[in-house]
């Protein structure tokens, strides 16, 4: 879809009473006030993650600020993301999103208690984090109503150990333009085989329309990262997963690329039937899928291995350097497509000497 | 004939059009699998058809003459029904389990010796098991077992090197 969800909107919008006097929940009103508004009690909403055309304006009671949950670290490398939960969901309807069967919150929610947020951010005073809120939603489809990047970027770029990352599928990046950023913000795109990205990120924009968007970014001096993630192996996977690497470096200059990483399809056993149920025609679920050793069904090692190993070696067609990243990956896959483990911090020194170089 | 019938997998049986309804329980009549195996097989069939575009009548066709076939027990119609499935639904992990069984085998290792591969492979971690009598013989098949180590056979065996063999065929259906 071109442009995606560029204009989204929300048919209703529920307002957290506890919320409602807050300056940030009434800026992000008063751009929808031809939107139908309720004001509600949390305990008095009912609905599900899929009434996706209702906004809810409300509080994050629990922290915004955490490590990202990824998954058993005693299993499979993680690189030590935190996450700041800004909201949950998003509009697009992808078929493999795992929020699916993460989430049990209804509606497309977003927190609007900006000042506890910066207060856990102000606590932050020592180590080095990277930072990003496309955990539990998309970091940018909603910022045409939200404006939320213009309260993070500034801060974040005033901040010399914090690091933010927007990831996102969306093209909704016009505030990102003018702000002050220092490169303490990295815009990051979810990417996928133009072929997948058509038949399973329903209302996303085309990759080719993400690329852009990143390319805008990086004219702007943003340091922009691309996450291939979930990769799926599919007939023709060699062909479309090609396909979007030699579109990306058509449009980005690789000098100032943040990181890549890769990351091959991988479920919690219950997202199977919400995709057969959701998504009938879609196959990415009959892979050669075995149950993992943090619970999840993955692909067969070899297919892993198969898969990273070809991508790798078309990245570095394009950049020798560019840093390449495998999310949450065993050890002995890291040893077999790069040649070595970074084990006990390593990954993370690697990834933040990555974003600290360029300051 | 019948066969041992359970609400949830009838239900989903149920859901499926009236030819595919009869094929699968032209299969469970003539199997009379346990509860287990009859939720393993419907989730096989169901994947394949949903993946391949096929009815169940075609695929339970082609396992006619295993089906019907009065000479086999009970257990190896079992065997053989899964395997088939199994084979259609993961060819790449079916293809690495033959693969391997037939690399271990051509290491020769003492008849004392048995190797158990990790699940699926996924950790990395094998298991080498072997009995003996008494220290003299220990001493034999721990030996045999060093020289065999240092050949290139068990080293592409044990380091996976074989995986890639797994992508040389052009005709795996993914």
């Amino acid at each position: 879809m071109k442009n995606g969800l560029r204009n989204y909107l929300p048919k209703k919008i529920l307002i957290d009473k506890e919320v409602w006097n807050l300056a940030y929940t009434q800026e992000i009103l008063k751009r929808l006030p031809h939107i139908p508004q309720k004001v509600v009690s949390k305990k008095e909403i009912t609905g599900s993650i899929f009434d996706k055309d209702i906004l809810f304006l409300t509080q994050n009671k629990g922290r915004f600020f955490r490590p990202c949950p990824c998954t058993n670290k005693n299993y499979y490398l993680s690189c030590e993301y935190y996450i700041l939960e800004v909201g949950t969901n998003c509009a697009f309807n992808c078929s493999y999103c795992i929020l699916q069967s993460y989430l049990n919150q209804p509606f497309i929610q977003v927190y609007t208690n900006l000042d506890d947020l910066f207060g856990e951010l102000d606590r932050i005073k020592s180590g080095f984090y990277r930072i990003g809120t496309g955990e539990l939603t998309d970091s940018l489809f909603l910022d045409h109503l939200t404006h939320l990047s213009k309260y993070l970027v500034p801060y974040f770029a005033k901040r010399n150990n914090i690091i933010l990352e927007l990831k996102t599928k969306s093209t909704v990046i016009d505030n990102l333009k003018d702000l002050e950023h220092r490169q303490h913000t990295v815009v990051s795109w979810s990417l996928n085989a133009p072929e997948i990205a058509e038949k399973e990120e329903h209302g996303a924009p085309s990759v080719e329309e993400r690329i852009k968007a990143a390319k805008r970014c990086q004219e702007w001096g943003y340091l922009v990262g691309f996450h291939f993630d979930p990769i799926i192996y599919y007939s023709d996977w060699e062909n479309g997963y090609r396909a979007a690497i030699e579109m990306l470096f058509s449009y980005i200059d690789p000098r100032q690329i943040a990181w890549i990483s890769l990351g091959a399809f991988r479920f919690m056993p219950s997202l199977k039937g919400t995709i057969q149920k959701r998504f009938p025609q879609s196959k990415i679920i009959y892979g050669e899928f075995i149950p993992a050793l943090d619970g999840k069904r993955r692909y067969f090692k070899p297919i892993r291995i198969h898969v990273y190993t070809k991508m790798l070696e078309w990245i570095r067609k394009f950049s020798q350097d560019v840093l390449i990243y495998l999310c949450m990956e065993r050890p002995e896959i890291w040893e077999r497509v790069f040649g070595f483990v970074p084990r006990n911090g390593k990954l993370k020194e690697m990834l933040d000497e990555r974003v600290k170089g360029k300051r | 004939m019948t066969f041992k019938k359970f609400p949830d997998i009838i239900k989903q049986i149920n859901t499926l059009p009236l030819s595919e309804q009869e094929a699968i329980s032209h299969l469970f009549e003539h199997l009379h699998p346990t509860y287990t195996l009859q939720k393993e097989l419907l989730e096989y069939l169901l994947d394949i058809r949903a993946r391949d575009e096929v009815k169940i009548d075609e695929i339970v066709a082609e396992m006619e003459t295993v089906i019907t076939n009065d000479s086999l027990k009970r257990e190896e119609k079992w065997q053989q029904v899964r395997n088939f499935l199994k084979q259609k639904r993961f060819p790449l992990l079916t293809k690495a389990e033959r693969i391997f069984k037939k690399r271990l085998a051509e290491l020769n290792l003492p008849k004392e010796c048995e190797v158990i591969a990790p699940l699926y492979w996924e950790d990395n971690k094998y298991e080498l098991r072997f009995k003996f009598i008494n220290s003299r013989q220990s001493t034999e098949i721990l030996e045999k077992m060093l020289y065999l180590s240092q050949s290139q056979a068990w080293q592409e065996l044990f380091d996976e090197k074989w995986f890639e063999e797994l992508f040389a065929e052009e005709d795996i259906d993914r």
